[in-house]
């Protein structure tokens, strides 16, 4: 039901081999796949992939798929998506297949496009934050973060301290929780239920986290420019470390059904192996990155708020396949828990939101007793708060990759141009290249470890 | 009771003076006691003993100082001398080099020298930006050449950026980078489906991001918010039907700009103050020479 | 028969050693793996490197003298082509050049190689070629 094809394990599973599926309908993919099958990657069928005949003319072809030449004419199209129960939301995959064999690969996206770009162009700063949440809607606050650091950019100020250090603490809870959707539903994709279960309960509470500090369990509208919108409530640090002490025990109980599981290692080692050179030419980032063997976390390398006064490991993989990558997730939730834990010891007194009268709005108290108060909270609210003319492409290092904001401002409450650089859209542009060759099944394994969310993909 | 929290020493260069403040004074409420870690361990299952024996397949885990270095990003210096250099090596294309107030670095160039430039900062070895982030427009319509192409690049080598630009109109072709940077695929067709620039010698170039069949270019300027055709379900065609828009109340557009002037050190300084300052310097310049 | 076949096997084994002893390699290169996906170890990274350098100054000749780019390339390449010399090791080199893997390395002369191949088609130390029009860069409108 969940894409497990029948199958029979050649030999014992080494590292070195694979375990090779055959299906034994057909005499056609025995030629087509040929004699030598043993070991290695499954990439080995001499597939031609000749793009100087894409008859693409100037004025578009709707709905075209590219016709790739193919020395054997026998290729199937199938749609794979919308609705799929494997697809992670709204995507549509044209395959042209030989048999099993994935041949080429056309994600058609957009259809959860909802043109947040231009309703942000007639928003003011403030009322834009909350369109962030509904982006990559698992892991919302990271989102705003990424533009609540554009803005403060252009306004050249800095959170305070108490509030950088809260930031740092909702995002790598907000880590753990992208982390928990995307690689419990990787795995329920492959064939597996129960991380799905065991791990979505503390998804739970970590929402009821969310619930406590913003008021909402899933978009939070938390971060504002300058700051956060409101203190952490009494008690909440205790919570937090009451879930935190037994949170890596439930990893635990993860990793012990899945990690050394051959039937998860036979589905995700090997797969979809990517070279580092061509994750970086696709513009990937993040653990698509990691799991190739680059060393890169925008974290470390270009630290925002308080993640340099925190320590912590960054995991790399080593084979860069479907295998490593779900490693590397797993360790980044424990590093998460580590980077929670040292904000909750560190967490400094002090402001939460700027200073500055004309950016952070006054508190209900003063706004109902001082007069300027009142003028600046009339005017925050209707007008917005003006920021100087320039641009900026500021970027996170979101749980999915490199989260960017390209931010134009004219001087006025509104942004002019407000690009949103979604790491899973670039991670999707790579399906072609990286999806040739393998069958349906490890397609689904394919969407999932690249993470999608296609809020995001499409906005 | 009174607790403290202890901060580590060497970090308190970053704090703001107000934390600092906040040592001496009694914390009560939140934090009364320092958390103990909590526990990683990594369980192995007994029953999967053939894997035991194998060398794992694990991550590695790098310690910090492995990871790129941190401590000065960005590197104003260097990026400004490199802008410097990159417009002597490119006087062909590059009209203008910016460094802006926010510390990022602005190559402005002919519309021309897209694969050039773009060629010469992924290849040569002083520049290695590989990584082409993201490509976007911005619309200006007042300006002849409307859209504003951004390029924004990456070098994970020197860990620094840089955002490339360019201008052109509607009917003007760009050269596409899908031969330099693979992620300029998915990139220059969300530019080409929501500003209609088109990108010659891009492989694949159609939609992306709007609805099959969609007319118009929904990003520009003059599109409307709510757009022209809207869609609903008939129940007797069985089907959904495309219908010209209709919307219950008119688009509250209010107009919330100050009538004061906004910044005005971004405006342009009138002619004769120019002059004036010009001659002020130089009466300066005489005044420190005679001296 | 055994023992007369080791014996066998033991000379041919010494004979092959002493071949491959005397095609010395400049640096070994310690590494099994790089570390990189799809970047293998290189066996013999003075060779291409070296060999890469000197293919790299010759085609520079084909650019004008007095472009900074010829001149920064030029000294850039002997710079490392006088650190590979010096280098008693393949760490060494890297530390010297801050450089994660020799691969690496070998990998940037390849693209440098590659883009001074271009180059004389594009001609871009010619001088500009078209200004922008008024008020394009200016911002905010």
């Amino acid at each position: 039901m969940f894409g497990i094809a029948k199958r029979f394990p050649c030999s014992q599973l080494q590292l070195g081999t694979r375990c090779i599926f055959r299906w034994t309908a057909g005499a056609d993919l025995e030629k087509a796949m040929g004699p030598e099958q043993d070991q290695g990657y499954r990439r080995d069928h001499p597939l031609t992939y000749d793009t100087s005949e894409t008859a693409i003319p100037e004025n578009e072809i709707d709905m075209s798929v590219p016709q790739y030449k193919c020395p054997d004419e026998r290729l199937l199209t199938m749609n794979f998506g919308p609705q799929h129960p494997a697809a992670h939301g709204v995507l549509r995959l044209m395959l042209q297949t030989k048999g099993e064999q994935v041949f080429a690969a056309d994600p058609h996206i957009g259809l959860l496009h909802r043109g947040t770009e231009k309703l942000i162009e007639y928003k003011t700063y403030t009322q834009a934050m909350p369109y962030f949440d509904r982006l990559d809607y698992v892991s919302m606050m990271y989102n705003e973060w990424g533009f609540c650091l554009a803005v403060e950019r252009l306004l050249g100020i800095e959170a305070p301290i108490r509030a950088q250090y809260i930031r740092v603490l909702m995002g790598e809870m907000t880590r753990i929780l992208n982390h928990i959707m995307a690689v419990t539903t990787h795995i329920l994709d492959v064939g597996a239920t129960t991380p799905f279960l065991w791990l979505f309960e503390e998804r739970e509470k970590m929402m009821e986290f969310y619930e406590r500090v913003s008021g909402a369990r899933l978009h939070a509208a938390y971060f504002r420019v300058g700051g956060v919108s409101q203190d952490l409530p009494i008690g909440f640090l205790d919570d937090v470390y009451d879930w935190m002490k037994t949170f890596s025990e439930r990893l635990d109980d993860v990793e012990e059904l899945v990690t050394y599981n051959r039937i998860w290692r036979s589905r995700t080692v090997g797969i979809c192996p990517i070279t580092l050179d061509n994750a970086i030419s696709w513009g990937m980032s993040g653990v698509m990155i990691r799991g190739s063997g680059g060393r890169w976390d925008l974290r470390k390398s270009q630290p925002y708020d308080a993640y340099s006064l925190v320590d912590f490991d960054v995991p790399v993989g080593r084979h860069g396949d479907v295998y490593d990558r779900y490693m590397c997730r797993m360790e980044e939730m424990r590093q998460s828990l580590r980077i929670m834990h040292q904000c909750m010891n560190d967490m400094p007194e002090g402001d939460i939101k700027i200073d500055d009268a004309k950016i952070s709005p006054p508190s209900r108290h003063e706004m109902k007793n001082s007069m300027e108060a009142l003028i600046h909270q009339f005017k925050f609210y209707t007008q917005g708060f003006q920021v100087p003319p320039g641009s900026t492409y500021t970027v996170v290092e979101a749980p999915k990759g490199e989260f960017g904001v390209y931010l134009v401002s004219d001087g006025s409450s509104k942004p002019y141009r407000c690009k949103i650089r979604p790491p899973g859209f670039y991670h999707l542009g790579a399906m072609k290249d990286v999806a040739r060759g393998f069958y349906i099944a490890d397609i689904v394994a394919i969407i999932g470890t690249m993470d999608l969310v296609f809020g995001e993909v499409d906005r | 009771m009174v607790a403290l929290i202890f901060l580590p020493l060497h970090r308190c260069k970053m704090m703001s003076s107000s934390a600092l403040r906040c040592l001496a004074r009694p914390v009560a409420g939140l934090l009364t006691r320092r958390v103990l870690a909590p526990t990683s361990s990594r369980l192995l299952s007994d029953v999967n003993d053939f894997y035991k024996s194998h060398k794992a397949r694990d991550v590695i885990i790098r310690r910090e100082d492995d990871v790129a270095e941190c401590a000065t990003y960005p590197d104003v210096d260097r990026l400004e001398k490199f802008g410097q250099y990159v417009a002597t090596i490119l006087p062909k294309y590059v009209q203008d080099v910016r460094m802006t107030s926010l510390n990022e670095l602005e190559i402005l160039i002919h519309p021309e020298g897209v694969v050039p430039v773009l060629g010469m900062l992924r290849d040569h070895t002083n520049a290695q930006f590989k990584g082409l982030m993201e490509i976007t427009a911005v619309d200006v319509p007042s300006r002849p050449y409307r859209f504003e192409l951004v390029y924004c690049l990456l070098s994970h080598h020197y860990n620094s950026r840089c955002i490339v630009k360019t201008y052109t109109d509607e009917l003007t072709p760009v050269d596409s980078v899908t031969a330099l940077f693979k992620s300029a695929d998915f990139g220059e067709r969300e530019v080409w489906d929501m500003f209609g620039v088109f990108f010659s010698g891009h492989p694949d170039l159609r939609r992306i991001l709007t609805d099959y069949g969609f007319d118009g270019h929904p990003f520009r300027k003059d599109f409307p918010l709510t757009g022209y055709t809207e869609v609903r379900y008939d129940n007797e065609l069985g089907r959904v039907v495309y219908e010209p828009v209709e919307v219950a109340q008119e688009f509250r557009k209010f107009e919330m700009d100050t009538p004061w002037e906004l910044f005005p050190n971004y405006r342009e300084v009138p002619q004769h103050l120019l002059e004036a300052a010009a001659e002020k310097a130089a009466q300066e310049e005489g005044a420190d020479e005679k001296k | 028969m055994s023992c007369e076949l080791d014996l066998l096997f033991k000379l041919i084994f010494i004979l092959l050693k002493l071949n491959t002893m005397s095609r010395k390699v400049k640096l070994p290169n310690p590494r099994l793996i790089t570390g990189i996906v799809g970047r293998d170890v290189v066996k013999d990274p003075y060779f291409s490197l070296s060999r890469l350098y000197q293919t790299t100054l010759k085609e520079l000749e084909t650019l004008p003298k007095s472009y900074p780019y010829r001149i920064e390339t030029e000294r850039l390449t002997k710079e490392r082509m006088g650190l590979l010399e010096k280098a008693k090791s393949v760490v060494e080199f890297e530390q010297a050049l801050n450089a994660r893997c020799i691969e690496n390395v070998i990998q940037e002369a390849k693209s440098e190689l590659l883009l001074i191949r271009k180059l004389p088609n594009w001609a871009p130390w010619e001088p500009l070629i078209g200004e922008a029009p008024e008020n394009q860069w200016k911002w905010p409108i």
